[in-house]
């Protein structure tokens, strides 16, 4: 299948619109991964055309065409043969090429990525300087060094250098896999290169396309 | 008549070195479905059967550098609808098939997947495999028929020589097929139960060794044995799915430039 290339930094204001396109959505068609205990319970999932497709508030969730609803909370994608691909709102699929990052659907999609075996080897694919961001969707085998874990509700991440990850299966074993900014999540200091934005009457620091609000014990990630 | 005699002999002779290679490929293929035969319907033949296994797999990473991951796996089965196994080496998992759904547990990370599966083990091997791209190396061997599931009409190879295994004299069938070539070894005395399996995965850059030991065809089981039993502090994650299982036949890549769904600015 034939790629697309995004940039990170485009991958972030993707995301950002994707939780902003799904919170919109108040038809609960069909929730996948019920069995996955923890799981929000206000899980906004919409099914596509092809009766395919779900999102997720916190990310994405696919149903499969078959009925196996494997692909559980919180951005979940679909890895493929040679790269990956998932499925979108409206049964537009999305697809990653081969050593690059990820692509969104029009309608709010998911974003998806291929898998590294850690950072550094994701960066040289990517062909980018040390400490850049990763793209969201990309899957590492392992965890980067030093990471630090960020719980939100029942949900745990990790959090290294401006980026967040969670856990996923895929091929047997389990992978980390980048999502965006889950909201709720508190870092103590915030990434190099944010800047102060102000919405409506309140001051945040926006770090990227990711938005925090300064509380007592360090920054939250604030998803409008 | 010894002319006759002498001039049928050169016929024979002849039909026999044209035809000869051919039949040498005929009686080792002969020869080799007919020890995959017996050892099918060994194993078929058991209602419950466990096994454990050294399995070395070696996969080509996308750096180009390959991979090797070593397990030792227990696994049971019960027909038509259970499986249970555990593994322990480079990876500490543990998997319970309760005939609707496959929990998967992570051991070392503390997280578990559940995929909802088909109601029969033979259906949630080839699902599980072709859908979520786990790799089951011995997948086909606990089918309800392994040589249907490892030969077809495009699999060519059969018997090709004998090798010492773990002490026992094992015939060595070779087989092919476009997508993975493997190589099984099985005993030639005592039950015909697989003493060794090679698996190369050509379309996946990605190669397997199983030894088998300890086959036991008839296992103590019970219900409770493929109950999944998850920790309280095992945090569930999500299965990811290979996307040719998921894709509608007539998708097509959405390549709408992300610019075009720019988000707007907070407000």
């Amino acid at each position: 299948m034939r790629g697309i290339h995004v940039r990170p930094e485009t991958l972030s204001r993707v995301a950002l619109l994707l939780v902003i396109a799904v919170a919109s959505v108040s038809t609960v068609v069909q929730v996948t991964g019920q069995t996955v205990r923890g799981a929000r319970a206000r899980g906004t999932v919409v099914q596509g055309e092809h009766g395919t497709a779900a999102v997720g508030p916190r990310g994405a969730a696919v149903k499969g065409d078959e009925g196996y609803a494997a692909v559980g909370r919180r951005g979940a994608v679909v890895h493929g043969d040679d790269g990956t691909a998932a499925v979108g709102r409206r049964g537009a699929v999305v697809v990653g090429e081969e050593g690059h990052g990820a692509a969104v659907g029009r309608y709010g999609g998911v974003v998806v990525g291929n898998h590294y075996e850690d950072y550094e080897g994701w960066r040289v694919a990517a062909g980018v300087a040390a400490g850049t961001a990763i793209a969201v969707g990309t899957m590492l085998s392992r965890p980067p060094a030093g990471a630090a874990t960020v719980v939100v509700g029942p949900t745990s991440y990790l959090y290294s250098g401006g980026s967040y990850y969670t856990r996923v299966v895929t091929g047997g074993a389990v992978a980390y896999q980048v999502v965006a900014p889950p909201a709720g999540a508190i870092i103590a200091t915030l990434p190099a290169g944010c800047a102060a934005a102000r919405v409506g009457a309140v001051t945040y620091q926006r770090c990227g396309n990711s938005y925090y609000e300064r509380v007592a014990t360090g920054y939250r990630v604030v998803v409008f | 008549m010894p002319s006759r005699n002498a001039s049928g002999f050169a016929v024979m002779l002849t039909i026999t070195m044209i035809v000869t290679p051919a039949c040498g490929t005929r009686d080792k293929r002969a020869r080799g479905e007919d020890l995959l035969k017996q050892t099918s319907a060994r194993i078929a033949s058991a209602q419950a059967l466990s096994v454990t296994t050294d399995e070395t797999n070696d996969r080509v990473a996308r750096d180009g550098k390959t991979r090797q991951v070593r397990v030792q796996r227990l696994v049971t089965v019960r027909r038509p609808d259970r499986m249970w196994f555990k593994t322990s080496g480079d990876r500490n998992t543990e998997g319970f098939y309760d005939g609707s759904r496959l929990t998967l547990l992570f051991h070392g990370e503390k997280v578990f997947g559940v995929i909802p599966t088909p109601a029969r083990l033979d259906d949630t091997i080839q699902m599980v495999s072709e859908r979520y791209d786990i790799p089951l190396p011995i997948g086909d061997l606990l089918t309800s028929d392994p040589q249907k599931s490892y030969l077809s009409s495009q699999t060519t190879g059969g018997w090709e020589g004998e090798d010492t295994i773990d002490g026992k004299k094992s015939a060595r069938l070779e087989w092919h097929h476009p997508n993975v070539d493997w190589t099984i070894w099985i005993p030639e005395s005592g039950e015909p139960l697989p003493a060794k399996l090679w698996v190369n995965y050509k379309s996946r850059d990605r190669k397997t060794t199983v030894l088998f030991k300890d086959w036991n065809l008839s296992p103590r089981v019970s219900d409770a044995m493929f109950q999944a039993r998850i920790p309280d502090d095992y945090e569930g994650v999500a299965v990811i799915q290979r996307a040719s299982a998921v894709l509608p036949p007539d998708a097509k890549p959405d390549a709408t430039p992300a610019s075009e769904v720019a988000p707007a600015p907070p407000k």
